[in-house]
């Protein structure tokens, strides 16, 4: 059924294809379980287009990359085509929102999602070598070293989010081109159990809940991955955390827990407004810091404050930008 | 030197050698991942693949103080010069680490000696282990090494089954040994035949291989080559890459204080991958775009050290394609590299 979307994909994207126009889409690497971005500047690249249980990168972060970067072609005057997991179109109406990015600009195609498999967990599960991964029903046959065959359930490779799947709802927008059965995706979704017990709990105390920031925290290497990846950081050259026009440092780079703590701090209360929970920057980062626990516990808060979640529409205002006039100051 | 360490006899070695040393090694993280980190009794994880993190932190740390100063009320300035004495035992490296700190020894030791970092390895004995298996990533033999390389090592270790075989290479392992020579056993005739039947089967399992050496001098004719852009798009810059790559050198240097009188000038990792990391004071920037900051780090790695110092900066660990969050994998970099050279030469 997958091999029957990724070409109902590609029909689609023919079958719309003006000239001038691009799609960013995902495409294979010689890595097993690995999908890289792939952008599509002209028709004939179309065919080598993939989508499958791998596809993880949320490619909603390149829309907030036009701001910093030519990475349009020189010839484009059309539509920038965009695939997205249902996760990831909330990104992108997050970003419609903020109005970071033009609606005339975007197309966005969403895709039947049966869940996406982490490459890295199922590396960890092989002991840190797959030499051929192939999807049966809902397990991998994985091939280790001297070619012993291990099958494992997809769904123990699942990312977080996945499982817990408070972000597969589909965005409330009258758009987007639906690749896939509508019906059968979101009974799926209203079947997920949510089990996954959360790291930061409601409970937790003050104390505990620093014990537990400068457990998680302090590993951080500050590559920036998590800033970069994120679809919800759009500040590009005017970032605190580096000002490249008037080189500033407002933060020490040193690698003292301190800093690194205060650095996700900075995050978490910068960005939780506008965050919808694609996990990015947790797939991202190379510690494996569970910085999407930290996120999820921001937007619960958030929710019981305004009853505002990232990402529903194209048109609400960031619940922490707005006011209504008469509204008591906090 | 040739010993023989049977396997339950290695917490007692640790256990001696923690007596005067710290020592570090590979162990299993509460998140699943092994690291290098000091042992106390945790199990020590001398098997399978290399590990995700490289021991690189050990000799060129995050970040270290260089020097700190305090100011008298009198108006008095004392700078204390940073200087740790401290000895350590790294175990459990595998060669593509040892090569890269072989490489890094011989950067910060050129016309201007690192001091931090020659002490530090001066205080440091590296105990290497035989790669039985490859990861995902790996491609050491493309760039001439082997799983079992000895290069910059002390002393060599090999998985024999029930015993590690035990090398001594330089005059501080072979002293090593010999101060715990109670806890070794002698080595039979053919015990040295571990090491090519480890490197057979590790190097038959390794899944990516290119000639790079055949590249050697040649890297730098893809320089004005298109295939940069075709990662640069899709690259997000961040240090991923760069921050887990054990022959990334580069560091920034900054002041910051600790208390109204106290600070210190330190140091801290730095990447090529960063707008700011050329940024002049002028407002210049002469790699102002990512296709350049990505060009730069592929040839930093095996056209300028090649020029500067005869070798690729690449060990072929694998771990930037490993981390890197959008998947860009450095051996399909060196593909089309490739291809750029040998249609180049026709």
């Amino acid at each position: 059924m997958k091999k029957q979307i990724e070409k109902n994909i590609k029909s689609l994207l023919h079958s719309i294809w003006k000239s001038g126009d691009m799609a960013i889409s995902w495409t294979k690497t010689s890595i097993p379980g690995k999908r890289t971005p792939f952008f599509i500047k002209n028709k004939n690249q179309i065919d080598q287009l993939v989508f499958d249980t791998f596809c993880a990168v949320s490619l909603a972060t390149y829309l907030t990359e036009f701001n910093r970067k030519e990475i349009l072609p020189e010839d484009f005057k059309g539509k920038l085509h965009i695939t997205c997991k249902p996760c990831d179109a909330r990104s992108v109406m997050q970003l419609f929102s903020d109005m970071q990015v033009s609606e005339e600009l975007v197309n966005l195609i969403v895709i039947q999602c049966d869940g996406i498999a982490d490459e890295s967990k199922l590396t960890k599960i092989m002991s840190g070598y797959v030499s051929n991964i192939e999807e049966e029903n809902d397990r991998f046959i994985c091939k280790g070293i001297g070619g012993t065959e291990k099958s494992v359930p997809i769904r123990d490779c699942w990312l977080d989010k996945c499982s817990d799947g408070k972000n597969c709802d589909l965005p409330y927008y009258y758009g987007y081109y639906f690749v896939g059965n509508e019906t059968e995706y979101r009974k799926r979704i209203s079947n997920l159990l949510h089990t996954k017990t959360d790291l930061v709990q409601d409970t937790m105390s003050p104390k505990e809940l620093k014990k537990l920031v400068n457990k998680e925290l302090s590993s951080c290497i500050r590559c920036n991955a998590c800033r970069n990846v994120c679809p919800a950081c759009f500040c590009s050259d005017r970032c605190v955390f580096e000002q490249p026009k008037v080189n500033v440092k407002y933060l020490d780079s040193e690698d003292a827990s301190k800093n690194n703590i205060l650095y996700h701090m900075i995050r978490f209360n910068h960005v939780a407004p506008n965050c919808t929970g694609c996990g990015e920057c947790e797939r991202a980062c190379p510690m494996s810091i569970p910085l999407s626990m930290f996120y999820k516990y921001f937007n619960r808060l958030m929710w019981e404050e305004f009853e505002y979640k990232p990402g529903k529409t194209n048109s609400e205002r960031q619940k922490l930008l707005s006011y209504h006039l008469g509204e008591d100051l906090v | 030197m040739r010993k023989r360490l049977q396997k339950q006899k290695l917490s007692s070695l640790i256990k001696k050698l923690k007596e005067d040393a710290t020592v570090i090694a590979p162990v299993m993280t509460d998140k699943n991942e092994v690291d290098f980190l000091p042992v106390n009794s945790e199990e020590v994880i001398l098997s399978g693949a290399r590990s995700l993190y490289s021991p690189k932190k050990y000799i060129f740390k995050q970040s270290e103080s260089m020097y700190d100063y305090t100011i008298q009320d009198s108006g008095k300035v004392t700078v204390k010069e940073s200087c740790e004495n401290e000895k350590q035992i790294i175990m459990g490296i595998r060669p593509c680490d040892l090569h890269a700190i072989e490489y890094m020894k011989e950067f910060y030791s050129g016309k201007y000696k690192d001091s931090y970092i020659l002490r530090r390895l001066e205080n440091s004995v590296l105990i290497g282990l035989a790669c039985t298996e490859p990861s995902t990533n790996c491609f050491c033999t493309s760039l001439g090494n082997s799983p079992v390389d000895t290069d910059g090592s002390d002393i060599m270790m090999a998985d024999a089954g029930s015993f590690y075989f035990v090398k001594g290479i330089t005059e501080k392992g072979k002293k090593l040994i010999e101060n715990n020579k109670d806890i070794f056993e002698d080595s039979q005739e053919d015990d040295e035949r571990v090491l090519s039947d480890i490197k057979e089967s590790c190097e038959k399992a390794i899944l990516e291989k290119i000639d790079v050496t055949a590249l050697k001098n040649k890297v730098g004719s893809a320089y004005n080559s298109d295939i940069w852009k075709k990662y640069s798009d899709i690259c997000v810059n961040c240090g991923a890459c760069t921050f887990n790559c054990p022959t990334c050198t580069c560091f920034d240097v900054a002041d910051t204080s600790r208390s109204k009188n106290e600070g210190c000038h330190y140091r801290t990792w730095d990447t090529c991958q960063n707008f700011a990391f050329t940024l002049h004071a002028s407002g210049h920037n002469p790699r102002s775009t990512s296709e350049e900051r990505l060009r730069q780090r592929v040839m930093h790695k095996y056209q300028y050290t090649v020029d500067q110092m005869d070798q690729f900066s690449c060990t072929g660990c694998g771990r930037c394609t490993q981390v890197c969050p959008v998947g860009i994998s450095m051996i399909a970099i060196l593909k089309d590299i490739k291809e750029v050279v040998d249609n180049g030469e026709e």
